[in-house]
């Protein structure tokens, strides 16, 4: 007996967004929708068994009349935890091993990329096209994903049944779900994504990628401001640097106008008076910053206090997290450097990340499992997925033995590179240093060296890919 | 200097509309009206892109700055031309003799349109995209259909004709044979911000068609679009040098009247020596007058000095228009209030208006009195 598939049918505008976004959502997940199956039953996902009725393949084009079927097929055995069937308009909790003998599963949303087995299209062009379409866009990005049209697949968009309303049978089923923070899932996506690139930068910002990959788990209390923003769900501090950290935060992730945003909190009432003095005079030089009529930018740099004054500047300074991998001055600390992704990370979100660094090996499905991940822990929902393969950032690859004398010269950090010989008995003959046996160097990261060079070098897709199939 | 490239669009920088035009088939005749920065121009690049494998398209452009600047942020070697460059190739290539010509430059379109009647009837089905398609008048969309050419994507705005011969939306609709309702407005202003687009709006003239809907509205305490009134014209050139240094992979735009103030402020901008952190900008101009290819790096950061006729189409980071120069003739505000809409609503993130404290040639009076729309300073900065 052929295995059973599932489908979640929709239309090639929604799947470009899905791709973009990098998670299946509800409706109210995305920032332009097309009306499919995803706006019927809130905070869960219908997913069809192995058919889907003609009637469902028209709702989910019926908006305009040009838009095009497309089924996402999800690989089942990549979620775990809970999973729903309906009942009398009801949503009841259905082990994993009884599924067969269901036709429409109810997965609660949002689920990662990785999950996709393939995107399915009614045929060859409609494939094709959408393969060139993504083309034109910064954002619609293949990498990882498959895209198939058979003719046995063909024949899912050809179906003579109908379903006999279960449009509005959907509509009617009885939810109380949690609602989910879509901007904050989505930041958190752009987060990692900029943190794993400037892990390269050395172990102090490696260390900070890896332990916000695991806001789930106990560890050690940090002071990170943003960490402790992501870990609590429902925030409400007095503490004046927290109150001005998170409400940067807010802004960062929700703002439409950023700038605006930030003076108009600066210069509102919501400080006691010795911290107002501090944030008129941040705001004032914020303007200035802007008018830029006497001083280089460097030197308003050089001019800033505190680290977050010098956030703030960057985040004056550069629109996005691609101009700012391209910005570097001198002055700046490793410390800095993670400072502004992380903030850059947040007001871009998961979307705006260049595309560039979502093509590096892996990464795209690894983030996006971790932003569902994060969605299904912010509302306590038993759904889990199975782990995909983490990709190395390249400090992992330096700290990796078998692979980091290769990475090292690739990218031609060799002057940050100690080598040290073993506290061994040798003998020295004819200018060389003889040990007997075998002796193995031990090559050490010159932390401050390395950071010089690296920070200045922007690692691009082609580099990273190649490191990445090193063994 | 800082690389710069054409961004290709997020999938949700661009709204329904601007995705309707995106899936409209290959073949047919197709019309697409905005304001600017409503993404005409990006639509009709994408639909290049997007047909470039097929190779059987022309991407046509009014003019030669445009057409440089496009060609050079594309990472493909995309099938462009000029519109009138190509038409008389086109012309050559059909007829094998010279362009008729009512004076240098200007085709005898009547001409023409006997000519090609006057060829066996013949299919042709190259697909030809032009953008600013409002700037070509309707004869010569007649000699096309006259032809043989039945697959047009153009992409206008009524509101930004700067040519003597030109086509309104009705007539454009008509010619390619289109119903009304068939035209697709791309309405929403993304290029930009709202105080820019609320400026941009106050030079809009044309009643016939919609105002492009204004971006989000902000509370504009910062990039309010200002007037500098200056003693110095080298005060203004420090300005826009430290602008410039601010991040290099930016492009600005110095929009002038003539070609001696153009040539004034390319000379002095290259003369001027101040602190920067960059190495100084790299100061290129040109001039339709000199007929030479344009010398202009698009694909890097930097000024460009241009007279506001060859800036249409262009988007700049950061705009200053400098007023001086500029004169109202006859009365005739309405056609100096266009070239304004034109020169402003190229400016992305920031605009800047310079007026010597001696200007008095009546632009001021088309400008807005309104605080909260154009600030007004003096210049004074040592």
């Amino acid at each position: 007996m052929a295995k059973d598939r599932w489908f979640i049918p929709t239309n090639t505008e929604n799947l470009k967004m899905i791709i973009a976004q990098g998670l299946i959502s509800n409706s109210d997940g995305f920032k332009k929708y097309y009306s499919d199956v995803l706006e019927l039953v809130q905070g869960y996902i219908p997913i069809f068994k192995n058919k889907i009725e003609q009637d469902i393949l028209t709702y989910v084009v019926r908006e305009m009349n040009d838009l095009t079927p497309a089924i996402i097929e999800i690989d089942l055995k990549k979620i775990t935890g809970i999973i729903k069937k309906v009942e009398d308009n009801k949503l009841v909790n259905i082990d994993l091993k009884d599924v067969a003998n269901v036709d429409i599963l109810f997965i609660q949303a949002p689920l990662p990329l990785s999950v996709i087995a393939t995107m399915i299209f009614k045929s060859k062009e409609d494939k094709n096209s959408f393969e060139e379409d993504s083309k034109l866009y910064s954002n619609v990005i293949l990498a990882d994903l498959k895209l198939s049209s058979t003719v046995a697949e063909e024949k899912l968009f050809k179906s003579n049944m109908l379903s006999g309303g279960l449009v509005n049978d959907f509509k009617n089923i009885v939810v109380d779900v949690n609602e989910i923070n879509y901007k904050k899932v989505y930041a958190y996506g752009g987060l990692l994504l900029n943190l794993f690139y400037f892990a390269k930068n050395g172990n102090n910002s490696n260390t900070h990628y890896q332990l916000f990959l695991n806001l789930d788990k106990e560890s050690e209390k940090e002071d990170i401001d943003v960490y402790d923003y992501f870990k609590a769900f429902d925030i409400n501090d007095t503490d004046i640097k927290k109150k001005m950290d998170y409400g940067l935060i807010n802004i960062a992730i929700e703002s439409k106008d950023f700038k605006e945003d930030v003076l108009d909190f600066l210069l509102s009432d919501i400080w006691d008076e010795r911290s107002r003095k501090r944030t008129e005079e941040l705001a004032n030089k914020l303007k200035l910053f802007e008018s830029n009529m006497d001083k280089t930018v460097s030197e308003q740099f050089e001019e800033a206090k505190t680290p977050l004054e010098k956030i703030l500047l960057m985040l004056f300074l550069r629109e996005d997290s691609e101009a700012l991998m391209d910005y570097t001055l001198e002055l700046f600390s490793e410390s800095d450097y993670l400072n502004f992704a992380m903030m850059f990370g947040l007001r871009d979100k998961f979307i705006k990340i260049p595309k560039e660094l979502r093509e590096f090996n892996g990464l795209q499905n690894f983030v996006s499992l971790k932003m569902a991940e994060y969605a299904h822990h912010s509302i306590e929902s038993d759904v889990k997925f199975k782990s995909s393969s983490k990709p190395l950032t390249i400090m992992d690859m330096l700290n990796k033995n078998s692979i980091k004398k290769r990475v090292i010269r690739a990218l031609k950090v060799e002057e940050a590179i100690e080598t040290i010989m073993p506290n061994r008995d040798y003998k020295h003959k004819k200018g060389k240093n003889i040990y007997i046996g075998f002796v193995e160097p031990e090559y050490k990261l010159l932390e401050d060296e390395y950071f010089k060079i690296i920070s200045t070098k922007k690692i691009i897709k082609a580099e990273y890919n190649k490191f990445s199939k090193m063994k | 200097m800082g690389k710069r490239k054409f961004k290709l669009p997020g999938i949700d920088d661009l709204n329904k509309s601007q995705d309707r035009v995106l899936r409209l088939p290959e073949d047919g005749q197709f019309l697409v009206v905005g304001g600017p920065g409503t993404g005409k121009s990006v639509v009709a690049l994408l639909r290049a892109l997007k047909y470039q494998k097929n190779n059987n398209y022309v991407f046509l452009v009014y003019n030669h700055v445009l057409h440089s600047s496009t060609n050079q942020l594309i990472d493909i070697r995309l099938k462009s031309f000029t519109i009138k460059s190509w038409f008389y190739k086109l012309q050559y290539h059909l007829m094998k003799e010279n362009m008729p010509q009512q004076e240098n430059y200007k085709p005898d379109y009547d001409e023409v349109i006997k000519r090609f009647e006057s060829l066996e009837p013949q299919e042709r089905p190259l697909h030809i995209i032009i953008d600013e398609g409002q700037d070509m008048p309707v004869k010569f969309y007649e000699a096309l259909t006259s032809c043989g050419y039945e697959n047009f994507f153009i992409v206008a705005d009524q509101n930004q004709q700067i040519t003597d011969e030109h086509s309104n939306r009705q007539e454009l609709t008509d010619i390619i044979g289109l119903e009304v309702d068939d035209v697709i407005e791309l309405n929403e202003n993304y290029r930009n911000s709202h105080i820019i687009g609320l400026l941009t709006e106050y030079f809009f003239t044309d009643p016939s068609s919609p105002k492009p809907k204004l971006p989000l509205k902000s509370k504009a305490s910062l990039g309010m679009p200002s007037l500098f009134e200056y003693d110095n014209y080298k005060d203004c050139g420090k300005i826009i040098l430290r602008e410039a240094d601010k991040d290099d992979r930016n492009l600005i735009g110095v929009v002038v009247a003539n070609d001696t103030l153009r040539d004034t402020y390319a000379t002095t901008l290259q003369e001027i020596d101040i602190k920067l952190d960059n190495p100084k900008s790299i100061i290129s101009t040109y001039s339709s007058k000199n007929k030479e290819q344009v010398n202009i790096d698009f694909s890097n950061g930097g000024i460009v000095v241009l007279n506001d006729k060859s800036i249409k189409g262009l988007e700049f980071d950061i705009v200053f228009i400098i007023i001086d120069g500029f004169k109202i003739y006859n009365n005739d505000s309405d056609s100096m209030k266009k070239r304004f809409y034109v020169m402003s609503s190229r400016a992305i993130k920031k605009l800047v208006f310079f007026k010597s404290k001696n200007y008095k040639d009546g632009v001021e009076e088309i400008l807005p009195t309104d605080e909260n729309i154009l600030k007004r300073e003096r210049l004074n900065n040592g």
